[in-house]
Parts: C-alpha cells; structure tokens; sequence
C-alpha cells in the first residue's frame, strides 16, 4: 500500500519506463539515486598529468588564440578615443610644453564658449502637454 | 536663435591656422557643439581629464589647459565656468 494513485504495479511501470538507464551506476538502492545522480565522484577520476613542455604548448597556443580572436573582434578592441601617442615621445618631450599662441587661442575660446552658452536660456513657446483627442 | 553665438565661435575658432576640429561640452561632459574631427564621443573624457588635471594642483585656481599630443596632431583643453572646450590641431 502506499498513497493515493500508487499501487504495487508501479514497479513494473517503473521497470517498462523507456527514459530508465539502462544501468545504474547506483547501486545503493532508490534512497540514494537522486543525490547520487548529481555527485561526481572527483577522488574517482583519473589524474591527468600535464609535463612541462605540454604546460608551455598549451599556454602559448591560448594567448595565440585569444590574442587572434581580439584582433578580429571589434568589440573588444573599440575605436580609438583620444590620440593614440606619438612614435617618437623624447622629441615631444623635449620640445616646449605649448606654444604662446595655443594658450592665448585656448583661454580666448574657453571664455568666449562659456559666454555664449551662458545666453542660451529655454524660450517658451508653446504648451509641452498637448490634448490630443480630447473634445 | 541664440545657439547661433555658440556655431559661430565654432566657425571663427576653426578658421585659426592648424585647427581642424573643435568640441565644446557641459559640465558633464555632454556635447553641445562640435566642428571637425572632433568625435562626439569624446566628450565626457575630455571632461573627465581636466578633471584628473585639476586634481593633481587643488592649490591653483586657474583652470588647467591640458595639451595631448601625437603624431596625428594635439587636442588643447581647457574648462571656463563649467563648460570644457577641446581644439584638434594638425602638427605644423
């Protein structure tokens, strides 16, 4: 007897069911099959030994292949956003930091922009909200 | 219309020998005009240099003027009263 629906030839079914394996790994009995089925068993597995000179194969085929997979992804890579640099830094270094003109042509825009943005105000032309289909 | 001030700054600033692109930003690095190569994009890390620049001396009260230079030119910024605007110029 068990409860409601289950009878005794529930076994049977059980034994006809198609999705059953074929074999059990586990053979402790129906207790332990729904842990059992989700445990590996690490201490059983075999050790896979890697040498040194595997090590250094496997390491340098991966930075090969990661490194040919950003090259050929745009995503990863971007756009450029600022200058890159110069190819050549000890000329810029020892060049003078900015020229007389470059200061005077930065500060005169600086100030001019500040000026005419500090003008642009919101003009208020008509209603933001508009009925619309209201009668 | 009164952006019309800030589009003809932009026109006089690009007339100066070498200029070859202009950004002009908020204070928080959204773009309000743009002449140029400047990218649009490039907005809010102009910003956010100046920024690092001003930082590094707290003791200055003038604003910083950061020049980044490369081989494909340098880009000038300089901030006035919140806004930040970033000059491109060839190298001469």
């Amino acid at each position: 007897m068990g409860c409601c629906f289950s009878n005794d030839e529930d076994k049977d079914d059980d034994l006809n069911d198609p999705s059953r394996p074929l074999i059990n790994p586990i053979s402790d009995g129906p207790s332990s099959r729904p842990i059992g089925s989700n445990v590996v068993d690490v201490a059983a597995l075999e050790t896979q030994g890697v040498d040194q000179t595997e090590y250094t194969d496997r390491a340098t085929q991966y930075s090969h292949n990661l490194s040919s997979w950003c090259a050929s992804t745009q995503k990863v890579r971007g756009p450029p956003r600022l200058p890159i640099g110069v190819a050549t830094p000890h000329v810029v270094l020892s060049g003078q930091p900015i020229s007389l003109s470059d200061i005077q042509l930065i500060t005169s825009a600086a100030q001019q922009a500040a000026r005419s943005l500090q003008e642009i105000k919101v003009r208020h032309k008509e209603d933001l909200v508009v009925p619309f289909g209201v009668p | 219309m009164m952006e019309k001030s800030i589009e003809k700054l932009m026109d006089e600033i690009m007339t100066n020998p070498g200029v070859n692109g202009v950004v002009c930003t908020d204070a928080q690095g959204l773009v309000v005009a743009a002449q140029g190569v400047g990218r649009k994009s490039t907005g809010g890390q102009m910003t956010g240099v100046l920024d690092l620049a001003r930082d590094l001396h707290p003791d200055v009260k003038d604003e910083p003027i950061v020049c980044i230079e490369s081989d494909a030119g340098s880009l000038l910024l300089k901030s006035c009263d919140g806004i930040t605007i970033g000059i491109h110029k060839t190298n001469s």
